[in-house]
């Protein structure tokens, strides 16, 4: 039960961070991909768009993704 | 005019064809332009995007640059409203115009009192019979009232076979760039996938934890996770001198 309110919490917040970021899915799919992630194209865009959840390393990865594209993050 | 019009084809067809990279091909596209209007003082080719960002863009001269420019700051103007709503858009006399007050404001200094700007466009990719914009053809004058609908018709026809050759182009090297860009993603996907397994061994932890100890690790010392990957996989190596 707590799983289940984690992943939504962690959904949201997800889901804000890309919106506010300048990306569009299929770079942030790329960018998941790279790091490992197992997930589609549609299944990442359907889970920012709150119909559907991921594994929680999915949601790990994903954010880190979303980290790594993000301006914060300076090479 | 009227026998003009076969030159400009077959010189916008050699210009676009024999050119492989989208960039000088939308320059060499508005220079044709630019040479086949009389009144012109430059003009300028775009592709944008479907959110409406511009991915290529030349002008023949600095005037268009800004121009331009301005429009995608702004984001209003006649090229995106031309590629916008897939019609030609003529402004005769940009002081009188009230359709893009904000960048009428900011381009007045400029001195481009006319322009002709037309969509690029290219069959729906769903085969509906629709067509799509991917961008916007634009010729500007230093005086009003230097185009009429005969320049419009000759921008149009310029734009037809030059939106196809476009699209063509650009796809071509999307597929050149998807390619490359898969060939990394596959390089640092199986890098972090090896140093998770090192981990999860090593600390005797769940996948999600040895995930966790990675990307901590990434954000505190501010390193790709493919780099912090490689430093568990081959402990030796430097991670100050490894390109992300």
């Amino acid at each position: 039960m707590t799983e289940e309110l984690d992943g939504e919490a962690q959904r949201d917040r997800t889901a804000r961070a890309f919106r506010r970021s300048d990306l569009d899915v299929d770079e942030l799919w790329m960018h998941y991909f790279s790091i490992g992630g197992d997930a589609g194209a549609m299944e990442i865009e359907a889970y920012l768009h709150g119909s559907y959840m991921l594994r929680p390393i999915q949601r790990d990865l994903l954010d880190h993704a979303l980290y790594e594209l993000g301006d914060s993050f300076g090479d | 005019m009227a026998g003009e019009l076969p030159e400009i084809f077959a010189r916008v067809a050699g210009l676009l064809l024999t050119e492989p990279v989208v960039d000088r091909a939308v320059a060499n596209l508005a220079q044709a332009a630019h040479e086949s209007l009389p009144g012109s003082v430059g003009a300028g080719g775009t592709l944008i995007d479907a959110q409406g960002r511009p991915t290529s863009t030349a002008s023949t001269n600095n005037l268009v640059k800004q121009a331009d420019r301005l429009q995608y700051d702004l984001g209003e103007g006649p090229c995106l409203t031309a590629w916008a709503s897939a019609q030609t858009v003529r402004v005769d006399d940009l002081r009188f115009d009230q359709r893009w007050p904000e960048w009428a404001r900011a381009s007045a200094p400029l001195g481009l009192l006319s322009c002709i700007s037309v969509p690029l466009l290219v069959p729906d990719v769903t085969g509906s019979g629709a067509l799509e914009p991917i961008g916007a053809l634009k010729v500007y004058a230093d005086r009003a009232h230097a185009f009429d609908a005969r320049s419009e018709q000759v921008l149009s026809l310029l734009a037809g076979p030059a939106a196809l050759i476009l699209s063509n182009l650009q796809t071509r090297e999307r597929a050149a760039q998807l390619s490359e860009s898969l060939k990394g993603a596959l390089h640092s996907r199986s890098l972090i996938d090896m140093a998770k397994g090192a981990l999860m061994e090593r600390l005797q932890v769940n996948e999600r934890d040895a995930l966790q100890v990675m990307t901590n690790r990434a954000r505190t010392e501010n390193l790709r996770l493919s780099v912090v990957a490689l430093g568990i996989i081959e402990p030796a190596a430097d991670l100050g001198s490894q390109a992300p």
